[in-house]
């Protein structure tokens, strides 16, 4: 049933994607990536009521989570993200929908909280991280698209992009450090150890270190930004992929 | 000349962000055991124990760095190099969660405790400066699990603890115990199959394969022969096989051997928790002003 409405849910996201890319007209697209989301959210609660408590706890359950978050930043803040570039954000919602879909099925079990997990600190700590890994994506696309144009940067295109990449590492940088202080103080609840120096805890804090280098710059240059910003996008990639899937620690949830 | 100061601190700090960015992740990548076994001709390993990466977490070099940054931004801070009193607040808050973190790591004591069920441990025998005002006794009187239903994985595991003989409380994860300064938290638990072994008036309880005195004589018991139900005891290296439950003449002396039965062993961990109160509670006023300084007060993120 859960797979069945994925797959339901990809094909809505195709359709938005379609319409959005032939240029319809622009509420055909607005209204399947609707439905997508609606199918979407079905998903999530179905995980959600089948394993007694909210998909946070896997890296199935996470992808879920964040391309959801992706969709709804897509047609909440709409007016944030421009027209031309809402084609590569339903590309990676598409790409996390489809690896979701692919995973091995022992990474799409579903398995009892731990006694540690059972906290109300998870549903701050989880969310918060995958807040500003959404902010964090955005941030990258547009890095890449500054880079990919290498406008001048007081063309007021390339000023218009610097701000929406000022804006996205804004939201990212905050729920980064709301993640790791939530995450802190679920720690003392649960064990008294609000730092553990465990590696997920460490390229966490990797992650905020790379990203407070962007508002420490002597001279705010565009193309250093976008450089720190892919920088911290593929600490950001390790923490979320390879701490789980390489290094060992405490937050190994795959 | 602040232009230059400003200049001076910031590639200061951008500096030192990135000796710890880069340090910090090797360290994630290297096991501290494989850098102090490393062959010492290796060329490799003279820049990793310089870069204290057998011992990064402990060591003088994570500490300075730490404390680097902390004088940068306070040097920052003083000489008017940081504008704007909200940038100032957040700068401050986080010297002080660092220094706070640093105050915990070296100086707040953390251990653990193992109690078997039925056993009593003194609290202070525990700590490095035993007092007198952490003389009390804490015994096990049960250790429980439960299981999610269709599962072996715990829902929950609980200690009941008898508190200076006095107070029964529950410890549980999520549920920690406050005694004074201390914080005790429901860590992790072992299962031992034990023997209680009884002999005129004493009794003891032994785990397989733990050698204990009798009559000055090294009794082992070694196994449960599941197929003849006796247990293999080995009294100063010569093997018996007793008949569990029952009176036998072993080490001089008339002894019954009673189980095995299963024991759990409860791991309790411990942390002075000084100053970690204040700590979270700078690190939740650290997010505000960082939320006022990134969110509300730039006009065009809304």
């Amino acid at each position: 049933m859960e797979q069945a409405l994925l797959l339901f849910t990809l094909i809505l996201y195709l359709m938005a994607f379609v319409s959005l890319i032939t240029k319809v007209k622009n509420h055909l697209s607005l209204a399947f990536l609707w439905l997508a989301i609606s199918t979407h959210l079905v998903t999530l609660a179905w995980r959600s009521i089948t394993a007694g408590h909210l998909p946070f706890t896997n890296l199935y359950e996470t992808i879920l989570l964040l391309s959801f978050l992706l969709a709804l930043r897509l047609v909440l803040w709409r007016r944030q993200v421009e027209r031309r570039y809402r084609w590569i954000i339903l590309m990676i919602i598409m790409g996390m929908i489809g690896t979701a879909l692919l995973i091995p099925s022992s990474y799409k079990a579903m398995r009892p909280l731990m006694p540690a997990l059972d906290s109300f600190w998870m549903y701050l700590h989880v969310p918060a991280y995958f807040f500003g890994y959404m902010a964090l994506i955005l941030a990258f696309i547009y890095s890449l698209i500054f880079l990919w144009q290498g406008k001048n940067e007081s063309s007021s295109e390339a000023a218009n992009l610097l701000r929406r990449l000022d804006n996205e590492v804004r939201i990212a940088f905050l729920f980064l450090n709301v993640g790791l202080i939530t995450g802190a103080i679920w720690g003392y609840h649960s064990w008294g150890n609000y730092w553990a120096w465990d590696v997920k805890e460490v390229w966490a804090l990797i992650n905020i270190l790379t990203l407070a280098l962007y508002f420490h710059l002597l001279k705010s240059k565009g193309i250093k930004k976008a450089f720190i910003v892919i920088l911290t996008f593929m600490t950001v990639v390790f923490t979320y992929f390879g701490v789980s899937l390489l290094l060992k620690g405490i937050h190994s949830y795959l | 000349m602040r232009a230059k100061l400003i200049k001076i601190y910031v590639k200061i700090f951008q500096i030192i962000l990135v000796v710890l960015i880069v340090i910090l992740a090797i360290s994630t990548v290297l096991i501290p055991e494989a850098v102090s076994r490393m062959n010492p001709d290796s060329p490799l390993a003279p820049i990793l124990r310089g870069l204290s990466q057998d011992h990064f977490y402990n060591s003088p070099l994570n500490l300075t760095l730490w404390l680097m940054l902390c004088v940068v931004i306070l040097l920052a801070i003083f000489f008017k190099c940081m504008p704007g009193f909200a940038k100032k607040c957040l700068h401050f808050l986080l010297v002080a969660i660092f220094l706070l973190i640093i105050y915990d790591k070296t100086v707040n004591q953390r251990f653990f405790i193992a109690i078997r069920e039925g056993q009593e441990v003194n609290f202070a025998s525990f700590l490095k400066k035993p007092s007198a005002t952490y003389d009390i006794p804490l015994r096990l009187l049960k250790f429980d699990i439960q299981l999610h239903s269709g599962s072996n994985i715990p829902a929950e595991f609980t200690s009941r603890l008898l508190v200076n003989r006095t107070d029964t409380t529950v410890l549980a994860i999520n549920r920690p115990l406050a005694i004074g300064q201390f914080r005790l938290y429901q860590n992790a638990y072992n299962l031992e199959y034990l023997i209680k072994i009884i002999s005129d008036r004493d009794t003891l309880d032994t785990p397989f394969n733990t050698p204990f005195i009798l009559n000055q004589q090294e009794i082992v018991i070694r196994d449960l022969d599941k197929g003849t139900g006796r247990l293999l005891v080995a009294v100063d290296k010569a093997e018996y096989r007793i008949v569990p439950n029952e009176v036998s003449n072993l080490a001089g002396r008339r002894i019954k051997f009673d189980g095995p039965s299963p024991k759990y062993t409860s791991i309790i961990e411990v942390a002075d928790v000084t100053g970690i109160d204040i700590l979270l509670l700078f690190g939740l006023i650290y997010l505000v002003v960082l939320a006022y300084l990134l969110g509300w007060k730039q006009s065009n993120i809304r």
